[in-house]
This record gives structure tokens, sequence and C-alpha cells, in this order.
């Protein structure tokens, strides 16, 4: 028990934490407002079989509205983003800071200001809670006290992740959860096996004590 | 009920609570920790579908279609067919319930996923040799995909691990693919998240008042943990130092010397020696069964204070499983005692004197018999015909024996007990004297079966039991009054002393005897008292040779020339053993010279010895 004690209640603080939170909540659900709109027909001039002739290559194409316009948003051969104006069929150029805070701004459920805006298309200088495959993001940070950021892709304009302190505090729970004090992405790893091995133990003889004890205790009442 | 003993109260409780469950987490913990991720996720027979085609004709615009309202349209391939999937209602999660429809591409005719469509992915995505056996729609709840909202395709493979494929009807694409590693799994999921109606989820009242529970034991554990470490009863036992402790059993009145790990509790001490106390926490420190005396003012715990009354307190009691053996040198307990029983082998037998035999033993296999100085052991006589006379008597000893007549006497048996000449670290060899005891036609049970035994006779004997030892107290002064075999103990107690160092306090011998023949042991000790300068030894004989330049009478004499001097401001314990009138003499001697009682010590070994 004195080996394992400490990690018992880390594991007691981090799985209360997860059973606690509402996993939609965690994920932030709340925080962007429910944006669907409908897809303005007439303004779509030009069609799936232009785009299709021009960019034979162009997987998951989807056709949708962003902040008031259609537009199709499809996964070049190179693997990342891309957005073409459905009206017009011109490429739309890389996202700007300005746009960046549009529509991360237009998306958000609170009041509150962008704190700070930041650029991200470097995989190895990415924040651990991002992946790879999201970049190019802008990071767009709210001034709130649970920090809320929206990453919005360069070339799409699209919201393609979200976080806030409750997320982050969950994958950190997540970690001593399963005591990959690193990635947190390894569940096999060594320290924790042994912790378990360990932990059974003290847990069967904390049981079999238990059982010791409650036998005598009524053996006690009996008398 | 101190903050502590609330403390283990709800700890108990706490566990009754969820003790099982946690041992289900650590169980299904380990579980996660040593499996193939990706076997059990279902990916063994898995490979990723490629849907992507080539467009052939010119795709229909998708305006043209009916019910043309949507959040999103977006080109699907469906085996390198092209078909618009029209989203009404997009959900965060794939699996939420989701509004969509498919339309071809080429034709704008509304398009539904059917059986050979379903049938073609799920064996492209299936890398068996297995065949399908069943294809079906399954609406929700969907038992193998507990948080599904969709209807989904299943297609089941007719193979050894029960594969199933889930097909998501409005995309067809593979959800997973079910087999009996994945359910295995999904089974250790459910008991982790304590999901017991299988909603895929854990957030439910029933985990969180567990994890809840759990966290109240975590810490009311380690409060536990650390009240324990401050109280000094937690640490790591690096060897196994062993010491004596002498233990009074309140139930036989006997007393055993038991070599106890210096770094053990008292309760686990015991136990290791055989000498189980009650208890029925294990030696948390909760049931308060493992009590125990000591003559000494031990610091109370906790938990003796806990469950102990303030008058056993004062009284001297304590919880065995709360004081290590390492303070302690003497205790009482009411448990049943554990008799050691040995077989010895005889080693070595003579003549120390004309009546006194000298016999020497090993226990069987070479066994430690831990004891201390002054024990003695219980000696199993077998009932039989014995001589009254022994067989090898020396020649120098014969005219002593004159009066003895010669021939057998036959008996019952019985139990005879003797004391140890030596202790446990001084010799490895048990060291008996054994005095003939002679009656009218018959000689003592235990002289004459034990003085007639040659080297290699077994015999049965119990113990080692201590009644009679030196103290640890600190005094200037220890005085050893014997006669006869009783000289055995003492000679044990002297040497003892003598090992402990000659800057230490004075030893004396006061030895009786009639003639220098009986004079037991009489070079060893006067060889002694020539190297050691703080013993003393007197030895007196009653009927000495004319050239005898020592004292002459009795014990008792020699005690009242000597008395003046011991009592002289110092203090002075004093050990008696030999014949009971010597002994009874002595003692009103030393009580009548001031002596207080308890600094008298006496080894009655007439009465029933």
């Amino acid at each position: 028990m004195v080996v394992v004690g400490a990690q018992f209640l880390l594991w007691a603080i981090s799985g209360l934490y997860m059973v606690l939170m509402n996993i939609h909540y965690v994920h932030g659900e709340f925080l962007s407002v429910d944006s669907r709109e409908e897809l303005i027909g007439r303004e779509v001039n030009y069609s799936f079989d232009s785009l299709v002739r021009d960019n034979p290559k162009a997987i998951n194409v989807e056709l949708t509205m962003s902040s008031g316009h259609p537009i199709y948003r499809f996964v070049t051969p190179q693997g990342h983003g891309a957005a073409v104006d459905a009206n017009t069929g011109e490429r739309i150029p890389p996202v700007k800071e300005h746009q960046a805070r549009q529509i991360a701004k237009y998306s958000y459920a609170g009041n509150d200001e962008i704190s700070h805006v930041k650029l991200i298309s470097d995989a190895s200088l990415k924040p651990s809670e991002i992946s790879a495959r999201h970049l190019p993001v802008w990071q767009v940070t709210f001034d709130h006290y649970s920090a809320p950021t929206f990453y919005v892709n360069e070339y799409t304009g699209e919201i393609v992740t979200k976080r806030h302190t409750p997320w982050r505090i969950f994958d950190w729970m997540w970690r001593l959860h399963i005591m990959d004090y690193t990635e947190g992405e390894n569940v096999s790893n060594l320290l924790f096996i042994l912790s378990a091995t360990t932990a059974l133990a003290a847990g069967l003889t904390g049981i079999i004590l238990l059982v010791l004890r409650l036998r005598s205790d009524f053996a006690k009442e009996a008398l | 009920m101190s903050l502590l003993g609330f403390t283990k109260s709800i700890h108990k409780w706490v566990s009754i609570a969820v003790g099982f469950q946690i041992m289900i987490w650590i169980g299904t913990g380990g579980y996660f920790a040593l499996v193939d991720h990706h076997v059990a996720g279902g990916n063994a027979s898995k490979t990723s579908v490629n849907h992507q085609g080539v467009k052939t004709r010119p795709l229909i615009p998708w305006m043209n279609l009916t019910g043309q309202s949507a959040e999103s349209v977006k080109l699907l391939w469906i085996l390198e067919q092209p078909y618009y999937q029209v989203i009404h209602t997009k959900p965060e999660h794939r699996y939420q319930k989701h509004y969509v429809q498919l339309f071809n591409a080429y034709s704008g005719e509304p398009f539904v996923l059917t059986e050979p469509f379903v049938k073609k992915i799920a064996n492209r995505s299936y890398t068996g040799t297995a065949n399908v056996i069943a294809v079906s729609l399954v609406k929700p709840p969907v038992r193998e995909l507990p948080r599904e909202e969709n209807a989904v395709w299943k297609v089941s493979f007719d193979d050894p691990s029960h594969t199933n494929v889930y097909i998501d009807k409005n995309y067809g694409r593979v959800i997973s693919h079910i087999d009996d590693d994945r359910r295995l799994r999904d089974l250790m999921f459910r008991l982790h998240f304590m999901d017991y109606g299988n909603s895929g989820s854990f957030n439910h009242w029933l985990i969180v008042s567990a994890a809840g529970l759990t966290l109240t034991l975590s810490v009311t554990g380690i409060v536990w943990l650390i009240a324990l470490f401050k109280s000094g009863l937690l640490r790591v036992p690096l060897a196994k130092n062993r010491k004596q402790l002498s233990v009074r059993h309140l139930a036989s009145g006997t007393t055993s010397d038991l070599a106890l790990p210096k770094a053990d509790t008292i309760l686990h001490g015991l136990a290791e020696a055989g000498v189980f106390l009650p208890s029925r926490c294990g030696g948390g420190g909760t049931c308060g069964a493992c009590k125990f005396k000591s003559s000494k003012n031990l610091p109370q715990t906790t938990a003796d204070q806990d469950l102990l009354s303030p008058e056993q307190l004062n009284r001297g009691y304590r919880l065995a499983c709360q004081h290590f053996v390492s303070g302690i040198e003497q205790i009482e307990i009411d448990a049943p005692q554990e008799v050691q029983t040995y077989e010895l082998t005889t080693v070595e037998t003579k003549f120390v004197t004309p009546f006194i035999k000298e016999i020497k033993f090993t226990a069987a296999g070479g066994k430690r018999v831990p004891y201390r100085a002054g024990a003695y052991m219980s000696f199993i006589i077998p009932g039989g015909t014995n001589f009254i006379r022994p067989k090898d008597l020396p020649q120098h000893y014969e005219r002593y024996w004159q009066q003895i007549p010669s021939g057998t006497f036959t008996h019952q048996g019985g139990v005879r007990h003797y004391s140890l000449a030596t202790y446990d670290s001084l010799d490895n060899k048990l060291i008996f004297n054994v005095r003939w005891q002679l009656h009218e036609s018959a000689a003592g049970l235990g002289s004459s079966y034990l003085g007639a035994l040659n080297v290699g006779d077994k015999v049965i004997a119990s113990g080692p039991f201590s009644d009679f030892f030196a103290s640890e107290n600190e005094v200037v002064r220890r005085v050893l009054i014997g006669a006869g075999s009783g000289l055995a103990p003492l000679r044990a107690i002297i040497w003892e002393q003598v090992e402990l160092g000659s800057d230490r306090h004075e030893t004396w011998l006061i030895q009786g005897a009639r003639n220098e023949d009986e004079l037991a042991y009489n070079e060893e000790f006067e060889t002694l008292s020539e190297e050691m300068g703080n013993f003393f030894y007197l030895p007196t004989l009653s009927s000495p040779s004319c050239n005898w330049e020592g004292k002459q009478g009795y014990v008792q004499q020699v005690i009242l020339g000597q008395i003046k001097h011991w009592l002289n401001g110092e203090v002075t314990e004093f050990y008696l053993c030999g014949p009971s009138k010597m002994m009874i003499e002595v003692e009103n001697i030393l009580i009548n010279s001031g002596v207080p009682s308890e600094l008298i010590f006496k080894d009655d070994f007439s009465s029933g010895r």
C-alpha cells in the first residue's frame, strides 16, 4: 500500500473527475453556437461536376455554408484542406488573421473578446492538444478563465477543433489515470503494468482483511 | 473515538461499499495495460476500404434533386460510384442521430444501400477467408454498439471469432468489426465504466458515487498510512535481527523464551514463533484483540488509546500490533501456548560428580532451539524398566555407591524438568545436569532413564521454558547461590553475564556441596574467577577432606558472613537454585537482613521439577 498508495489516490481523483464531467461538456460542444445554415442554392453557380473536373483527385468534397456564403471544401491529394467559392469557382485564398478572428467570433457562443491569435503551421511547434492533420491552423483564444480556444484551418476556414480548460484538465487526468506522464497515449507502459499488479495484490489483501474484520465484527455482535 | 479512529471506521465501511468494484477496476485496468489494442479493437481482420472512383459521366447538379433543403451536401463515393449525400442535420458525433439522404449523382435517383452493396463492402473490409452467413439491418439500440442511435447494417462472418461487420447505412462506411476479442474488450469497458445498463457512457450516477467513495477510501487510507508512519509502525526491515523475548503465558503460568525479529511487531513476531494472539483485523490496529501486558511503561499509540480502557492502559496493557519487539524484553499474554517439542539426540554423557551426570544433546536435523540462560526443558520419560545403578559409573566414584543395590525397577513413565547448564548463543548443544535420585529400592524416573542414555539415543523434550533468568536491571551485583544440580541454570547465567563484559557489574557464585568430589564445575569456576575481575567464586563444603583450604560449612553461613558487604548501599540481586531446604533458609536470611523480596529470584526445582 505504501508503494501504490499515492497512485491509488491519483486514480481516484482522476477517475472521479472523468466520470463527473459530462463528456459533451468536456468536448466543449456548448462553446459554439448552432451555426447551421440552409444552403443557399441560388448562389451556387459552380457545380460539383465542374469541381471534380477541375480537381479530379479531390476527396471528401463537401458543399457547405461558410460565414453566410456557400463554398466547397475538399482534401487535396497532398492531404491538406482546400476551399473553393461555390459561386465563382475560384480557390479561396488562405485565411488571414482577421478572417480567422471573424470565423471564430461568428461561431463562439460567448461574448468574450479574443485575447490572442496565432498561426501554427509547423508540426514540431504545435501544442500537444491538436493533431498534426489539422495543420495549418489559426489558434484563436478567447479572454475567459477557461481559455476557450478555436482552431481554424488556414486553407478551409473550418473550425477543426476546440479546447477549453476542462478538456485540458481531462487530458491530464487521463494521463494520471493511465500513468503515462509523457504523451498520454500509451496505456501499456511498464509503470502502469507494475502498479496495476501491485494494486491488485494490495486490493486482494485489503479484501481479505475486510472479510476477516467483518466476520469477527459480526461474531462479536453475536456474542 | 479519535479522528484517526473515525478515519479507520470510514475506511472500513467505504471499502465494503466499493471494495469489489475497485477490484474490478484494477483487474480491467490490468487488462487494458496488457492487451494488444489493435486486436482488442476488433481490427485483427479489418482493413480500410477505398471507395474513391473516377467520374465517367457528368454529375447531375444537386439543385435538381428532390428535397434539396440541406445543411450541406457531400459527394460521397461508394464502391467507386458517386452519390450525393444530402445532410439535413449533422450532429457532433457520427453515432448520434442524423438525417441524411443519398442520391445517385449521375441520375439523381434516390439511393438506398441494399444487401448486395453492404455484403460487398463488408467483404472488402474483411481480410479473413470465411464467408458471410447473414446480413441484416439493425435498428437501435444495437447491442454490440451501445451508443449507436442510427440503424446499421450487420454482416456476420462464419469465422471462429464470430466477426460481425457493422456498416453505416447513410455513409456506406464500416463502423467496426466486432469479434470475440472486441467483445471481451467491450465487456471490460462496461465493467470498468460500471455500465451495467449498456449505455456506452461513463457519466452516470452509479460510477460517480463509486468514484466519490473511492476517493474517500484513498484519502482515509493515506491519512491512516501517514499516521502509521508517524507512529513508527511502518518500517522496512532490512535484516532479520532477532532478540530474546520472554513471554509469560498467563493461562499455564509458564514462561517461554522466543527469539523474535526485532523489526517485527510483537503480534507478527509471536505469530512467526507459533504463538497466535487473537486478532481479527490482522494487525491493523482496529479490532483491539491482540492485547499483551508489559511491566515496562510503553508509549501509547492512538490505536491503544482507542481500543483499550484507561484502566487497561494503566495496568500495562497494549496492543501487540502497535509495538515492536525491539523495545521490549518481557511480556505477559493470555494466548494458548504453542509448545515446541523436539527430538533430541544424545551426543555426550559423563559424570561430573558422584551423583550428577552431564548429558549433552542436539536437536534433530540440527534445528536451532532458542532459549535464554536459566531456561529448562520438560523430558518425556516413557514407562518401562530401568536400572537402579548406572552401568558406566567411573571407578573413582564407586565408593559413594556402595550402599546402593543393583537391579531394576519398573515404572509408568512421566514428565521431568531439567534446567539447561548453558544458553543458546554460547553452545549449540543442549547441556543438562541430571542428578541421581535414590530411594529404597528404586531410582528417580528421570535420572535412571536419562542417566542410562548412550550416545546416539533419542529422547523427546518440550520447551525450553524460562521462569528463572537474569534481570535486565542496572544493578551493581548479582549473587548466585546454589547447590547440587541446582548449579546448572546458575552456570548458564554466569556465562551469560561474563559474555556481557567484564566492565559491568559483579557476579558472585556461592556453591555448596558435601565434599570436593561433589563440587560440580569447580575447576571451570576457579579458572573463570582468576580471569574475570568481576566474578567472585565462593565454594563451601560441609564435610571436606583435610586438604580443603576453602570455606567450610553451609552456604547459609557464607551468606551471613558476606551480607553486610553486599547490602552496603548498593543494589544487589540474589538468584537461588538448589535443594528446597537450602533455598528456604537462604531466603529467610536475606529477608531478615533487609533484602526486598523483588530482588530475590528462585528456581524452585524441587517443586515438581
